[in-house]
């Protein structure tokens, strides 16, 4: 990697934190573990000692909080069957792994996190609003992780502010779910508004003179609105833009692609955005790549997030991917979490988070890191164990580090982190083609995130090149 | 607007899409037909031989290609079979019991199959595309037709001749017939209705299998896939008629000649202007159009 590189890399992924030495996720969680609540408290600023002083007025000096005895339980959701399980199982085991690296170290102040689940939600709205309810009320858990699809997301978003338990999903893209002001969901994985963007810069830099855009896309949430952000974007940098085909199929729906790559060779666009995933990327790829269809077409893929294992076959060269993560990046060189996140997924669990897989395993292991300090930074400013809207608060302006770099916490519960694009293609020595590791570009959070308070589809139909200080 | 070369990839990849549909309804259809059974682990079948067909692929992926997506899906065909003939022993608790018990016994198979899968071949979609590429492309005007998706239709037609003559002019497909029309007569003429009954499970397991086998290339094993295909299936199946391979062929064309039109035309609309057409097709031929009133 070169010096170039390098600094590119500092500034995206590791921002703000140049030269910090991180001893490994192992050392990581004991350090973390061996923060007492009053250490973290005197590197905090000084707003946290003043709302110290005004919780222990409010809630008595005379009667601290002391940490419970029983293990914390924290219930564990996602898509383990169905179209959704490809995402959903590599998701829960990174959850289960970071469980068992934090209770290895001690658990969360002392106290050990007892997993319940993981529960199959199929990705279903009703079977997820099942799962939380029961968890909820039959074992008690104000603290649930995991789902993968925006469609039972929204539904458990509802659910959470309803139920009042603290929810972290593993995927979800959606921007809808924050189109309401939530009080206990916090995301750690981006955004279709995000995704959308970052998509229609990337397209801007590959082919400057675009003039026709087209998209096939699953329909539904996630599919509709990583469109809109897309093409909202792109328009508003280029109004003369014209969409020529706009394709639809239902979500795990795709069995005989070939009517939909006819079309879209036939309309002859400039540029295809997609956000596909799952099985029907699959059919997708596997009927586009004889076809010509890569030949001829500049296609964006937004929700591509590796490149390796058993599906590698299937990866078409020439294809421009983009992610918030892949299995190798953050290069392993440069930020080791990452490579100790992957090496001891596999000592668990015999194999690496395949494809797009990697980064369900590492948004849930994330969730679970981001869980434990905002617990240690809540006890620390209400001097003891926390309840659960106290961690919710502790949440906002959080710094996590992770696999995935260093992602904040926003204000409006989303995260901030960078966005990586990359082009496959054949090297020698690798029979499938691979993420180009010279031609990987990042996007910086501040101009592809929409920011707090501001209603995405206004920002993005009003988007501008800003410049980044 | 289209051009010739589109109009010949599009006829093509309506046959080729009749000829997944087809594949898949065969099966469910003959098991029907003389067992009176609507085997909803029909799809579990399927992607039973997807599955078994891969694993096949890989460990003897050192062979000609060619010589094995001839050879893999006859033997995934016939293990899968194998599997239906143990189905059926179970079955047997369910024959005389009311249709909704019926049901409820085969989708509990559905959830045991998807589970025992799961852990064997674990969640990752699974596909074998060295096969599908060794058979190259048909350069059609701009465009490139995969070769693989005509051997899918040949395979097709060859099931469909198959079973025709198995049915139609052989001892033992009368036999069937028989059963199938009379049981309990066949029964009184010395029929073993038992052995029947084993015969028509090998046949129309080994056909969800081989389905599964030859696709597996094109759509990949993956859980949820015997779902989607079991509904696309019932479909064709219910429009043609229940119990009858040739309601299954003629059904199987009629949806994928629609679909093709609809994806053209309004391309949102795929999946409901298949249901639609199903429920119109109910509401003039309820007994589908092809099946025989009851």
């Amino acid at each position: 990697m070169s010096a170039k590189d390098r600094r590119g890399f500092i500034k995206t992924v590791a921002a703000g934190v140049a030269g910090l030495a991180i001893g490994g996720i192992g050392g990581f969680l004991a350090s973390s573990m061996n923060q007492q609540p009053t250490t973290t408290a005197r590197t905090e600023t000084r707003t946290v000692t003043l709302r110290e002083t005004i919780t222990q007025t409010v809630t008595g000096a005379a009667s601290p909080r002391t940490t419970p005895t029983t293990p914390l339980k924290v219930g564990v959701i996602n898509p383990l069957s169905g179209g959704g399980a490809p995402l959903g199982d590599p998701g829960a085991k990174g959850g289960l792994l970071a469980v068992e690296l934090i209770n290895q170290a001690g658990g969360i102040l002392g106290r050990r996190i007892e997993v319940v689940g993981p529960i199959d939600t199929v990705g279903l709205p009703d079977r997820a609003v099942d799962a939380v309810t029961r968890l909820v009320q039959q074992e008690g858990c104000r603290i649930i992780i995991g789902e993968v699809t925006s469609a039972a997301g929204l539904a458990i978003a509802d659910a959470a502010d309803r139920l009042g338990f603290l929810w972290m999903p593993c995927e979800v893209w959606t921007p809808r779910v924050f189109e309401t002001r939530r009080k206990f969901t916090f995301r750690l994985s981006w955004s279709d508004a995000a995704a959308g963007v970052g998509a229609a810069l990337m397209a801007l830099r590959i082919k400057p003179d675009v003039r026709t855009i087209a998209t096939i896309n699953q329909d539904y949430a996630h599919g509709r609105d990583n469109w809109e952000s897309f093409r909202s974007t792109i328009q508003a940098l280029k109004p003369d833009v014209r969409v020529v085909e706009e394709l639809w199929f239902p979500l795990y729906g795709l069995t005989d692609a070939t009517p939909f790559i006819t079309r879209l060779m036939a309309a002859r666009p400039d540029i295809v955005q997609s956000t596909i995933w799952g099985s029907d990327r699959f059919v997708f790829y596997r009927q586009a790549v004889p076809a010509g269809y890569f030949r001829t077409v500049l296609h964006l893929d937004t929700c591509l997030t590796g490149m390796d294992g058993h599906n590698r076959e299937t990866w078409p060269d020439g294809l421009y991917a983009g992610s918030q993560y892949n299995r190798f990046y953050p290069p392993w060189d440069l930020w080791p979490i990452n490579k100790e996140f992957n090496e001891a997924f596999i000592r668990r669990f015999g194999q690496p988070a395949f494809a797009e897989g990697a980064q369900s395993a590492a948004n849930m292991f994330t969730n679970f890191l981001a869980l434990k300090q905002a617990i240690e930074k809540a006890a620390a400013t209400v001097g003891g164990w926390p309840e659960i809207d106290e961690v919710a608060q502790a949440m906002v302006g959080m710094r996590v580090i992770g696999p995935k770099g260093i992602i904040t916490i926003r204000e409006d519960h989303e995260f901030e982190g960078p966005q990586v694009w990359a082009r496959t293609k054949y090297v020698s020595g690798v029979p499938y083609p691979i993420v180009d590791p010279n031609e990987v570009v990042t996007f910086p959070a501040e101009l592809t995130v929409p920011p707090p308070g501001v209603a995405w589809r206004e920002w993005v139909r009003n988007y501008k090149i800003r410049a980044i200080t | 607007m289209i051009d010739l070369s589109f109009a010949t990839y599009y006829i093509l990849g309506s046959l080729f899409f009749a000829s997944l549909v087809f594949l898949i309804s065969a099966g469910l259809n003959v098991i029907f037909g003389v067992l009176r059974i609507i085997n909803l682990a029909h799809g579990s079948l399927y992607l039973l031989g997807s599955y078994v067909a891969y694993s096949l692929f890989i460990a003897f992926s050192s062979l000609d290609r060619i010589l094995l997506s001839v050879t893999v899906p006859l033997l995934a065909g016939l293990i899968v079979g194998l599997v239906g003939i143990g189905l059926e022993y179970f079955m047997r608790t369910v024959y005389r019991l009311p249709i909704d018990y019926q049901l409820l016994f085969t989708f509990g198979l559905i959830l045991i199959f998807a589970d025992v899968m799961r852990m064997i071949w674990g969640v990752n979609p699974l596909t074998f595309g060295a096969v599908y590429f060794a058979y190259g492309t048909a350069p059609i005007g701009n465009l490139f037709f995969p070769l693989y998706n005509i051997f899918i239709i040949a395979v097709t037609l060859f099931v469909g001749l198959f079973l025709w003559y198995f049915l139609q002019r052989t001892r033992l497909g009368s036999v069937v017939r028989a059963v199938a029309s009379e049981r309990e007569m066949s029964s009184a003429l010395g029929i073993d209705i038992k052995r029947v009954f084993i015969v028509t499970f090998l046949i129309g397991a080994f056909l969800g299998g081989l389905g599964g086998a030859v696709t597996v290339p094109v759509l990949p094993a993956s859980p949820g896939a015997d779902i989607n295909i079991l509904i696309i299936a019932f479909v064709a199946v219910v429009v043609g008629g229940l119990g009858s391979v040739k309601g299954a062929f003629v059904g199987a064309l009629l949806l994928s000649a629609l679909r093709t039109i609809i994806l053209i035309v309004f391309p949102e609309l795929e999946l409901f202007s298949l249901y639609l057409f199903m429920v119109a097709v109910l509401l003039v031929r309820p007994y589908g159009l092809f099946g025989a009133k009851e």
